[in-house]
């Protein structure tokens, strides 16, 4: 029984109730086509031991330049009594947005037949779960509902859009012992020249050093070029619900995940071991690894990851660095709120290489900002005290990309590792 | 979708008429106003909940009835408030973008039953202005008495 039926009923009592106490049969009389109407309801209403539906539902996934669209369809099928009035819904899931279709569906179902709920939305990133589907059966007049959950499962992972950039030039302080394309600042096979050395019984021919050799009678000289290695790379993305802006449906979280995947991506494509930490409610952690398959674990932890606030995740100086190996290039992705500063002389203390990426906020949030005085004077306060966190941490020898979203990452990425290799150099 | 969209807006209005005709029959001419007070609520009322649209013309209806106005104007007046909140609910619930087919497999269905439960029940009440019966008290106390215990019974005999 529902609202409406208790609405009836309210009337009907109501009526018979005045018709009592002014002592008018008419009145009673009025309640009669109430009371009928409720009756059909009630005569009509399918009983739960007849209703027997089965739903199955499929998704299909489609990327597009930027975003996905998905479409779900919902079969439903009677297999039981005929029902005259059948409603199926479900909820929009969080972060998706429908594009075409209906997310609620009315139908009326003979013995045998079928209709399907079909909808499309349009997403960035996430992991979309559907367990079952609301399925209200009742009478025609819609009084007597009977409401089931049919089991109607599938789960889709939509990965951020991956952008592919050029190699960079990372120079780590230490690489590891398998062939890559960093400079492992130590002599052995490469194209670099690194220097010369008194020949080893087994060193190629190919690299005696022949002008030098003649120039020492009775000793051999052999060419040592620069080895190159790979390097092993941290990614930290900051997903606490206290730094994550929103701007209508765009969030500055998925820009951060955008970045992260193309950086992995890139990084995983010059052969370097790479992994990831997702500081945020739930903590993700992708244990260092190569390849595809590392990417694959990446671009789905990020699929996964969703910004949210929780108090005892709120510092950011508390994350567990110890996960990265010794001397890794850390690369952190964040906004950074007050006092997360306290990270990176940790970071420098442990020995790591660190890279800060920090999206502007206050850009990004430029078109919701009103331009009244008050207002600007707090952005521009509130910029300066970035400014300040962003210089102290430059101060430590780690380069710091101011990144306005809507600017290409790339080439900042590119300017800023150069700018720390020459900086070592010096 | 058009007939509905008609029924729609024409259900408060036939009820403003009756409930109009009804007063203006016994002569409580105050209740002219009230009846037109009505049709503008259903009529811009439109975005609203149809139960209190509901709930006020049939208190309109009974208002008249208490002050001597024909039940013959007052009853289906009611009765159209009670068709025009049936067809406001059954709007909404279709919406606009429903296929053509179903909507129609629906509304032929929906019209039925409406039909089924308001146009005998309306004649027997009118009918009924016309019979005088007494019922001892006892009896009656009686009858429903014996409807509420066998209630369930009832329930289980329709649901079986």
């Amino acid at each position: 029984m529902n609202s409406r039926a208790l609405a009836l009923i309210l009337v009907i009592f109501g009526l018979l109730l005045a018709a009592l106490l002014v002592h008018q049969g008419a009145l009673a009389w009025m309640a009669l086509p109430f009371l009928a109407y409720l009756g059909v309801g009630v005569v009509q209403a399918p009983a739960r031991s007849n209703i027997r539906l089965r739903a199955a539902r499929s998704v299909e996934l489609r990327r597009g330049q930027g975003d996905t669209s998905v479409d779900v369809v919902v079969t439903v099928e009677n297999q039981g009594a005929a029902i005259d009035h059948l409603s199926l819904s479900e909820p929009l899931q969080t972060g998706a947005r429908l594009l075409t279709g209906r997310l609620h569906q009315a139908a009326a179902l003979l013995p045998g037949e079928e209709t399907k709920l079909n909808y499309t939305f349009q997403t960035v990133r996430g992991t979309f779960t559907w367990k079952e589907i609301r399925a209200v059966a009742s009478d025609s007049l819609g009084l007597i509902e009977t409401e089931m959950k049919l089991p109607a499962e599938a789960r889709v992972e939509v990965t951020p859009e991956l952008r592919r950039y050029r190699p960079f030039p990372l120079q780590a302080q230490r690489t590891l012992p398998s062939t890559g394309s960093i400079p492992a600042r130590r002599g052995g096979s490469g194209t670099n020249f690194w220097g010369v050395r008194e020949y080893h019984p087994g060193d190629p021919l190919r690299r005696l050093d022949w002008r030098l050799t003649a120039r020492h009678p009775r000793q051999f000289f052999t060419k040592e070029f620069e080895q190159e290695a790979i390097a092993d790379v941290g990614l930290i993305v900051d997903a606490r619900g206290k730094t994550n802006l929103r701007r209508g449906e765009d969030c500055l979280f998925d820009h951060l995940a955008r970045a992260t995947a193309a950086l992995s991506e890139v990084f995983l494509r010059q052969g370097n071991r790479v992994s990831m930490l997702v500081w945020g409610e739930p903590l993700i952690t992708v244990f260092p690894g190569y390849g595809k398959v590392q990417l694959n674990r990446i671009l789905r932890a990020l699929a996964n990851s969703s910004p949210a606030s929780d108090g005892s995740l709120d510092d950011l100086h508390f994350v567990p660095v110890q996960m990265f190996p010794s001397h890794s290039l850390i690369v952190v992705l964040s906004p950074l709120a007050s006092n997360d500063g306290q990270l990176f002389p940790r970071l420098r203390a442990y020995g790591y290489q660190v890279l800060l990426i920090c999206p502007d906020p206050f850009d990004f949030a430029q078109i919701a900002l009103s331009g009244d005085q008050p207002t600007q004077l707090a952005t521009r306060l509130a910029r300066l005290e970035r400014q300040v966190e962003l210089a102290k941490v430059a101060r430590l020898w780690i380069p710091v990309i101011d990144w306005r979203v809507s600017q290409p990452l790339s080439p900042l990425v590119r300017q800023a590792l150069g700018r720390a290799h020459r900086q070592l150099k010096r | 979708m058009a007939t509905r969209k008609l029924l729609k807006l024409a259900c408060p209005i036939a009820c403003a008429i009756c409930l109009a005709a009804g007063y203006a029959s016994a002569g409580q001419w105050l209740g002219v106003p009230l009846a037109a007070l009505v049709w503008a609520a259903w009529y811009f009322g439109a975005k609203w909940p149809p139960t209190p649209l509901l709930i006020g013309s049939v208190t309109v209806a009974a208002v008249g009835l208490v002050a001597g106005a024909s039940a013959l104007w007052m009853l289906p007046g009611a009765t159209l408030a009670l068709a025009g909140w049936d067809l406001a609910h059954w709007d909404s619930f279709l919406g606009d973008d429903m296929p053509a087919e179903v909507e129609s497999r629906l509304e032929r269905k929906h019209y039925a039953s409406v039909a089924l439960a308001l146009v005998p029940a309306l004649l027997v009440a009118a009918a009924g202005q016309f019979l005088r019966l007494q019922i001892p008290f006892g009896v009656l106390v009686a009858v429903a008495l014996a409807a509420l215990l066998g209630l369930d019974r009832i329930w289980g005999w329709v649901k079986g």
